[in-house]
């Protein structure tokens, strides 16, 4: 099972895996010097100096991580954008799923369809997109039109709603999900579902039993990096939500640019960080478990 | 389309795309400088206000003056007021709004008394700060005022009272989720006359438009403003005339109620604490000149500070323009820059909690 955890540990936390590949010759581990000296003074460094302002500017002290975590608009925003984060996850996890499955065992041909598929999404900007959910969702557009041709919606459609928020995040987030759960599948050995449908498992029992647990860790990788990505969207929000969609990312731009009361600004980056680094902090426990278990 | 102020930075794909542009302008610009000096950097918007200003002031500038200019986008002020701190100012010309230079007036230098050549020509906005400060003149102006789509039956709102009430005129109103210039429009609409508007009342501002919220919708910028007109999200929106301009000029179906409108303009400043201070002012000396003034309202839309300029400017699109007579005459009175400069933040606060809570 090490083998399936590790490009998901390497990949997710952003580090080169220095601990990981303990099978390489010694010299090969300082190769990853110039990249670890360019982010830490170019991406790490600078971070920090960003962070320190939400206890340096004045009033110095906890006063803005106070005001943070206290004042209602913020934490109702937290509170949302952890909510929405966590929606988007689900929803991209029950079309992902499937379609990773299938795009694993169908054949070679139909599979390059699929990928190629969920591949392209990923070259367009996240602002085209955005900007297109906008044309789709809104008045006068496709989707809007066709819905309300069937009577399920009304005319103004769902642009600047958070169901339409939810439907351009979601498509960012499927890809994502689709790669790291394919890549799980992909390495299931596939004597397992088999001989488990000829021990009598029913189809639904073999998926439950069999296939979902094998999954597990490309579920977990998958839903991390949706849960992790939404929760710091900026553009999808700004463009497809309303102000009522507002979101962590957002609040912290609109401090930092506009109000330019950096101390709440860098406060709330702070809290943002923190909630990410738990949700890899849970996520590593929960592989860790994994691997003992199995 | 012309013009994007307030472009609020990468929401809009027009500031993304300029940046990228610029990103390569810039170089090849700076190369194109004949020795004549350090180079400058004008900071506007972006989208298409950087071509704007590129073409109708820093191109000829350099031309006339020899010193090179780089232009970049969007203004932020958290990055301006992080070169002010770390005594690093690398922005030379940013395309500020008068309430952070009002609220930043120690910041500027005392420009010379030649700055422009005949003061009096500089159109004064009505209840609005002098055109001609010590530390600025007046850079361009614009008005909020009341868009419509014209193709919809029934008529449109010619008065903030009746933009905001939904039960006389059905639908949809466009508004700015910001309260600057929104706060004043909900207050006329409640009945405060214009003389009274100042120190405003930011809470019955607030419940006028709750009262209305569920027939809000609501754009962060300019790009958006205009996705929702041309859309006909809604048929009629609080918006900056002139990017509802830049939208008539390219046929779609909008057009100006000028009743009321609410004036609003910046100053061309430059930091005493910038090394290139000298240049800056140079620049500014150079944009305020009548043909330049009217080359950069053609431009970006908005309207020059200059009576002559404006008789530069095309009779068949002066009607566009907020200081047209017969639009500066309709004008309630213009933004208390000193009263924002004063209470942004704590509006911001209270707009925040009531739009985005």
């Amino acid at each position: 099972m090490s083998i399936q955890t590790a490009p998901a540990g390497t990949g997710l936390a952003g580090q080169p895996a220095t601990t990981a590949g303990t099978s390489q010759p010694r010299g090969v581990n300082l190769l990853v010097l110039p990249a670890t000296l360019l982010l830490l003074l170019v991406f790490v460094v600078p971070a920090i100096l960003m962070l320190a302002y939400s206890v340096t500017e004045p009033p110095a002290g906890l006063h803005h991580l106070h005001e943070a975590l206290t004042a209602p608009l913020t934490r109702t925003i937290l509170l949302r954008s952890v909510t929405v984060a966590a929606e988007v996850t689900v929803l991209s996890l029950l079309l992902g799923l499937p379609f990773a499955m299938i795009a694993a065992e169908t054949s070679a041909k139909y599979r390059a369809v699929l990928l190629g598929a969920i591949g392209c999404t990923l070259f367009f900007s996240v602002i085209v997109r955005a900007y297109a959910w906008l044309a789709l969702l809104g008045t006068n557009g496709p989707v809007t039109d066709a819905l309300h041709a069937l009577h399920l919606g009304s005319t103004t459609g769902y642009a600047h709603t958070r169901v339409g928020t939810i439907i351009a995040m979601v498509q960012y987030g499927v890809p994502y999900m689709v790669l790291a759960i394919y890549d799980s599948v992909r390495r299931i050995d596939p004597q397992l579902p088999k001989a488990a449908s000829v021990n009598g498992a029913s189809a639904f029992n073999t998926f439950r039993w069999v296939r979902l647990p094998l999954m597990l860790p490309g579920i977990a990788a998958g839903s991390i990096i949706v849960f992790v990505t939404t929760l710091g969207y900026y553009v999808i929000p700004q463009v497809v939500g309303s102000p009522t969609d507002m979101m962590i990312g957002q609040l912290i731009s609109q401090q930092i640019n506009q109000a330019t009361n950096w101390g709440l600004g860098a406060a709330l980056a702070t809290l943002l960080i923190l909630v990410s680094l738990a949700c890899f902090g849970i996520f590593r426990m929960l592989t860790r478990l994994e691997n003992r278990l199995s | 389309m012309t013009t994007s102020r307030r472009t609020f930075l990468m929401g809009s794909l027009g500031v993304a795309a300029t940046s990228a542009l610029t990103a390569c302008g810039g170089s090849s610009g700076g190369s194109s400088g004949s020795g004549g000096g350090q180079e400058l950097t004008m900071v506007t918007w972006g989208g298409t206000t950087d071509a704007g200003f590129k073409s109708a002031v820093a191109e000829p500038f350099t031309k006339s003056t020899g010193i090179p200019v780089r232009m970049t986008s969007p203004v932020d002020y958290g990055k301006y007021l992080a070169q002010v701190k770390n005594k690093r100012i690398t922005w030379n010309w940013v395309d500020f709004e008068g309430w952070f230079e009002v609220q930043h007036k120690d910041l500027w230098v005392d420009l010379p008394s030649d700055i422009v050549s005949n003061p009096s020509d500089l159109i004064e906005l009505p209840g609005a700060l002098k055109p001609l400060q010590p530390w600025g003149v007046a850079s361009g102006s614009y008005s909020f005022a009341i868009a419509y789509r014209t193709d919809q039956s029934g008529g449109h709102p010619t008065s903030w009272a009746e933009f905001f009430d939904p039960s006389q005129l059905p639908g949809k109103r466009s508004v700015y989720n910001w309260p600057y210039g929104m706060i004043e429009v909900a207050l006329l609409a409640d009945g405060v006359p214009y003389d009274q508007l100042y120190p405003l009342d930011v809470d019955r501002a607030i419940s006028k438009l709750d009262s209305v919220r569920s027939s809000l919708v609501f754009w962060n910028s300019g790009a958006e403003l205009q996705q929702q007109l041309t859309a006909g999200t809604a048929p009629f929106a609080f918006a900056w005339n002139n990017r509802v301009a830049a939208l008539g000029k390219n046929g779609v179906p909008v057009e100006i109620e000028w009743a009321e409108n609410l004036q609003d303009g910046g100053y061309d400043v430059a930091a005493k604490a910038d090394p290139l201070r000298e240049e800056a002012v140079k620049l500014i000396k150079f944009a305020a000149e009548p043909k330049n003034a009217t080359a950069r309202a053609i431009a970006t839309g908005y309207s020059p500070n200059s009576k002559t300029a404006l008789q530069g400017i095309p009779s068949a699109d002066r009607h566009w323009y907020n200081v047209d007579d017969a639009n500066l005459s309709a004008a309630v009175g213009s933004i208390n820059l000193q009263w924002w400069a004063d209470n942004f933040d704590a509006t911001i606060k209270k707009w925040n909690d009531w739009a985005s809570g």
